[in-house]
């Protein structure tokens, strides 16, 4: 360790940042996708060093995710709780991470202890952060400890320097944090976009649903772009540290950066979807025009949009944020890719929007998105019709570092206890709450940044929203329990499941709560009826939970698997799974490391990491049966509204799969029926899906499960074996 | 009377694949459609006749993160 003066950009930037600590490595290239060592930094000891990935770690746990689990069982300890100095937030990339080749190649997994549940919560992000970081050397980056005051982490890839710096009086909001980064990190104009930073806004301190927001600079816009590892808190736990940012400087990118084992393999391959891209993407899902946002008006169609707090699926006014609405709001035909070589270039991004609230009133800013779940969730789910207003939701979430989809459901849940009068004027401090009123979610979120009454309340998030409301407004804890859209703490992302038990599962039984990367089942169960039987929904609560898991094993993009398909799909046996997308990461796999894996072996790298992380839960506390189970506005109709909403629907299922004959019948009668017989269901689908994974009825991991991935640890079977798995 | 889906949809003369998809609503655009186990090209669904008794299966693929 070596103690020297900032190695910088800018120099009389970096003069007013005082160094508190300095390490110097030895850089070298990566080899195969890989460079085997980690960097750790404790910004509460000041300790840098580095680390060896051992064999058996790159073996078992492949990369990205699967090293950020690792690494942070080895942290910490099953006491741990999410503000302890030991608990880690990890940034793993993955050995496909980086590629320019094939699009969607560019993400890093953030993996930490979530203040919303407990348990590993993990976000996959673009940004040039991660693929930074690991061309300087490393293939994951432990934070630990917690700093006297906000530091500034920066790394200078191309020297070997990494440096602890005294922050400085920058804003911490990310839309200016980030530009900050970059004036004082970058050696010129043109360096800019050697520099990506990590960031949290002022709402992540001030909150349990913070998010991190990851930086590209766009040379075109000459803006610093975000993207977001949004999902349960990990945002908090960066402030609760004190790290302001995080920032890496790497120059030297090339195509075949990763030094692959066989990059013309990696090059046709990529060549072959690029077309593809370009010959389908405009007849297919848009993602090229307006990104993710263009399933608005698709959940619409096919009542699936969350619409005030999730008791509907569609709304009459849905079209005033359809996806046509924000395209005609973002630029058009610039590079959009939140990494190098990535066609599909679904981050949109509206520039000159000019702020109507808060803080940054009257400025024209770029606003990155929105995505579908911001719409849905700051959108209908909360009675917001309004494309501008979502916009402006969008911007200060993001700057402030709070999650959209968190933010989201657990404004719909206050909105709804206000409908109930469980909430007022006199508790939310003069916001009133109804559907749609978007000047008192404005207020709400600013008073989230501003760390201020109501604010502070409603970002512990939904689930200790409701014990605060049962306790301390005598509100029903039965009806809060039901109308609380969370599940193991966590708030559930924007899709209505109640017409689909598979969703219902794929939600309840994320390791990470109910987020919907796991698995998306809705369209095969509820429209296609391919998986009608227990064993089938099983199946597919199996199969698509693991091959989802090794895109955050590797660095890639779930969204070129699926949001684009080969002209010949249709024609094959299964064309859910895209299979021609199927055998190019096999093949991208076997050509960066030189390694030799098939399909099987693909699912098999996710299950041992899966299983790792589903033990990680239980040694924390967490993960049982009971933890799987949503609460019921996500399973079907908890008042008499949502349920003549769809009575016609509710009533054939009563007479021809319950056996109840629903004439005469009062809605509460058959609300009540309905309910035993779609609770009873979800218990029969938690039997079958654990059966199918090898876990006991109880929802622990069999040792013989352990043992048949190769994950048998003796600290992972002691905690299996003391739950009788 | 045809089956889509599994589920009963009335039939009507001349009856198209489009005809299906608006009746049903089904508009996202990652459809596959298979007639009685025939795969209908996406670029004739305006066209391609359904006959009564049909046995139609409009495979919705996934999309999103």
């Amino acid at each position: 360790m070596s103690r020297e003066t900032p190695a910088a950009g800018n120099g009389d930037l970096v003069a007013g940042h005082a160094l508190l600590a300095g390490f110097r490595y030895e850089t070298r290239p990566v080899v195969r996708g890989y460079n085997d060592r980690v960097l750790c930094v404790d910004v509460g000891t000041l300790e840098i060093s580095e680390k060896p990935v051992p064999g058996e770690m790159k073996a078992k746990f492949t990369g990205g995710k699967g090293y950020g689990m690792r690494l942070l069982w080895d942290a910490v300890k099953p006491e741990t709780k999410w503000n302890d100095p030991e608990n880690e937030i990890v940034i793993g990339m993955g050995p496909v991470c980086g590629n320019t080749n094939y699009p969607g190649s560019g993400k890093s997994l953030v993996v930490s202890l979530s203040p919303l549940t407990g348990v590993p919560i993990d976000c996959n992000v673009g940004g040039y952060f991660g693929p930074y970081l690991k061309f300087s050397g490393f293939d994951a980056l432990e934070l630990r400890g917690r700093a006297k005051s906000d530091v500034i982490v920066y790394i200078s890839g191309n020297e070997g320097t990494v440096q602890i710096l005294e922050a400085g009086d920058e804003s911490q909001d990310s839309h200016l944090l980030a530009e900050n980064m970059v004036e004082i990190f970058a050696r010129d104009e043109k360096d800019r976009q050697h520099v990506s930073s990590v960031s949290a806004g002022s709402g992540a301190g001030n909150t349990l649903i913070g998010c991190l927001n990851f930086s590209f600079y766009d040379p075109r816009r000459k803006v610093a772009r975000l993207k977001q590892a949004g999902r349960g808190g990990i945002g908090t736990v960066f402030r609760d540290k004190r790290i302001k940012a995080v920032v890496v400087r790497y120059e030297g990118l090339s195509s075949s950066s990763n030094n692959p084992a066989d990059l013309p393999v990696i090059q046709k391959t990529g060549l072959k979807l690029h077309r593809e891209i370009i010959a389908h993407d405009d007849e297919q899902c848009r993602m090229r025009e307006i990104g993710t946002a263009h399933l608005v008006e698709v959940m619409n169609d096919y009542d699936l949009l969350p619409t005030h707090n999730f008791k509907f699926g569609s709304h009459p006014d849905a079209g005033k944020i359809d996806s046509h609405h924000f395209s005609a709001m973002v630029t058009h035909g610039l590079p959009d890719g939140c990494w190098f070589g990535c066609t599909l270039a679904c981050a949109k991004a509206a520039d000159g929007f000019e702020l109507t609230t808060g803080p940054y009133k009257g400025s024209k800013v770029t606003v990155d998105g929105p995505e579908y779940e911001t719409v849905a969730g700051c959108g209908s789910n909360i009675g917001i019709l309004d494309a501008r207003t979502v916009m402006e939701i969008n911007f200060y979430c993001d700057t402030y570092g709070i999650d959209t989809i968190s933010f989201g459901t657990l404004t719909a849940f206050c909105m709804e206890c206000w409908e109930k009068g469980i909430l007022n004027a006199d508790r939310t401090g003069g916001l009133e709450l109804t559907w749609g009123n978007s000047d008192a979610v404005l207020e709400m979120l600013h008073r989230m940044g501003r760390g201020e009454g109501f604010g502070l309340t409603a970002g512990q998030g939904v689930r200790r929203m409701k014990a605060i409301f049962a306790r301390e407004y005598g509100a029903d804890p039965k009806l809060l329990q039901d109308i609380g859209c969370e599940c193991k703490g966590l708030e559930y992302s924007q899709y209505v499941s109640k017409e689909s038990l598979a969703q219902q599962g794929g939600y309840s039984m994320a390791l990470k709560g109910p987020q919907h990367d796991e698995a998306w089942l809705i369209f095969m169960d509820m429209v296609n009826n391919h998986i009608p039987t227990f064993e089938a929904k099983a199946e597919a609560l199996y199969y698509f939970p693991m091959f989802r898991t090794w895109f955050g094993l590797q660095g890639l993009c779930k969204l070129p698997w699926n949001d684009i398909e080969p002209a010949d799909n249709a024609g094959t046996s299964e064309p859910a799974k895209v299979p021609e997308h199927v055998q190019n990461y096999v093949d991208i796999f076997n050509a960066v490391t030189g390694r030799s894996i098939d399909k099987d072996e693909l699912i098999r790298q996710s299950a041992r990491v899966y299983n790792f992380q589903k033990v990680l839960c239980l040694r924390m506390g967490r993960g049982r049966r009971a933890d799987d189970r949503p609460p019921y506005r996500m399973m079907g109709p908890v008042t008499v509204e949502e349920y003549e909403s769809r009575a016609e629907r509710y009533d054939k299922q009563l007479l021809e799969q319950v056996g109840f004959d629903p004439s005469g019948r009062t809605s509460e009668e058959k609300l009540e029926a309905l309910r035993k017989y779609r609770e009873d269901r979800y218990e029969k689908l938690l039997d079958a899906v654990y059966k199918r994974k090898g876990w006991t009825p109880a929802g622990i991991p069999k040792v013989e499960t352990l043992k048949d991935l190769g994950i048998d640890y003796p600290e992972v079977v002691e905690v299996v074996k003391a739950l009788g798995g | 009377m045809i089956t889509v889906n599994s589920e009963p949809l009335p039939w009507h003369d001349g009856m198209t694949v489009r005809d299906v998809l608006t009746v049903r609503k089904y508009a996202f655009p990652l459809l596959i459609v298979r007639i009685d186990g025939i795969l209908v090209p996406r670029d004739s669904y305006d066209s391609a006749p359904v006959p009564d008794g049909a046995v139609v299966d409009v495979v919705h693929l996934m999309s999103g993160g």
